[in-house]
């Protein structure tokens, strides 16, 4: 025989499912936007590959635009229990740069710039995770979220388990 | 000590023991087209045709579960986009949800290939330099980091 305090949860209750799916979109959003910071850093003029990498001088005609870095979009979705965020370009060479191509000379080129920002924010989750789940979850400021109630004293009941 | 197995030999290994998809691309051990690293197109092919390329992305390590949990970007190729479609689909076959393979080394040891499942793609992605069809895929491959003696 022992006695016991139960602490329980109910997720069903609607403040907790609120905060709960807010925090879960808002973490979401904020790694997009973070992947999408050091993507355009990684692809930044200067910074990036540049002109078109197996063109020697004095071939010019492409030129390093910036395009692409002010190309890059986050957008978030609601996918039902998935809160999602993406990251994209619409530009077609995008994806030639992050998947690699093959010059008429033989060589291979490649320039992830995506996939590697997105691994370099995925670093900083924990972080970002604890400043949004104190916005979503904790009692300052907020009547509804992160309510406690307790319906029986703390003293005077052993029930036999 | 920690190990990390050689990943690419081992995809290798399985890949090519695979008959359903050494059978589409024509891989065989006088003419082979199934390739691990480096990337690009491997010096004996001139032409398109059928032909397998893999490259390695890395992936985080495990500070617990003795699993290297690495990317593999794979390049399917054919003379037509078609072509590079159904490679696509023959490696899809072999790799995507493979569960607990073994895996022969030429030393005698035994690694196991823990699970695979494709992450993105596949993208129609032509050469755009040469103009060869191909088919752009990424997937996630779970290998037990060390191997077993037989």
């Amino acid at each position: 025989m022992r006695v016991t305090v139960r602490v329980e949860a109910n997720i069903r209750t609607k403040e907790i499912l609120a905060a709960g799916q807010g925090f879960a979109q808002d973490f979401a959003r904020e790694l997009g936007e973070l992947t999408a910071r050091y993507a355009r850093e990684n692809v930044a003029p200067g910074v990036g590959p540049g002109p078109h990498p197996h063109r020697p001088p004095p071939f010019r005609e492409h030129q390093d635009t910036g395009e692409l870095q002010r190309s890059i979009q986050v957008a978030q979705e609601d996918r039902g229990f998935l809160k999602t965020a993406r990251v994209f370009t619409d530009l077609e060479y995008g994806l030639y740069l992050e998947a690699g191509w093959t010059s008429q000379a033989g060589r291979h080129f490649r320039y992830p710039w995506l996939m590697p920002a997105a691994m370099q924010a995925q670093q900083e989750m924990a972080g970002i995770a604890r400043s949004t789940a104190r916005r979503w979850l904790s009692g300052e400021g907020r009547t509804y979220a992160g309510r406690q109630n307790v319906n029986a004293p703390l003293s005077g009941t052993a029930w036999p388990e | 000590m920690p190990t990390q197995v050689n990943q690419n030999l081992m995809l290798y290994n399985y890949l090519t023991s695979v008959t359903a998809l050494t059978t589409e691309v024509g891989h065989s051990s006088g003419t082979p087209r199934i390739f691990g690293p480096p990337l690009g197109i491997p010096a004996g092919i001139t032409a398109p045709c059928k032909f397998l390329i893999f490259g390695d992305d890395g992936g985080a390590a495990s500070p617990d579960v003795p699993v290297a949990d690495v990317r593999i970007t794979c390049y399917c190729y054919g003379a037509t986009q078609s072509e590079a479609q159904s490679v696509f689909r023959a490696l899809h076959a072999a790799l995507h949800r493979a569960w607990d393979k073994r895996i022969t080394l030429a030393t005698g040891s035994v690694a196991v290939l823990r699970s695979a499942n494709k992450e993105t793609g596949p993208v129609d992605m032509p050469e755009p330099e040469l103009g060869w069809p191909r088919v752009v895929c990424a997937y996630r491959v779970r290998f037990c980091e060390w191997t077993f003696a037989s």
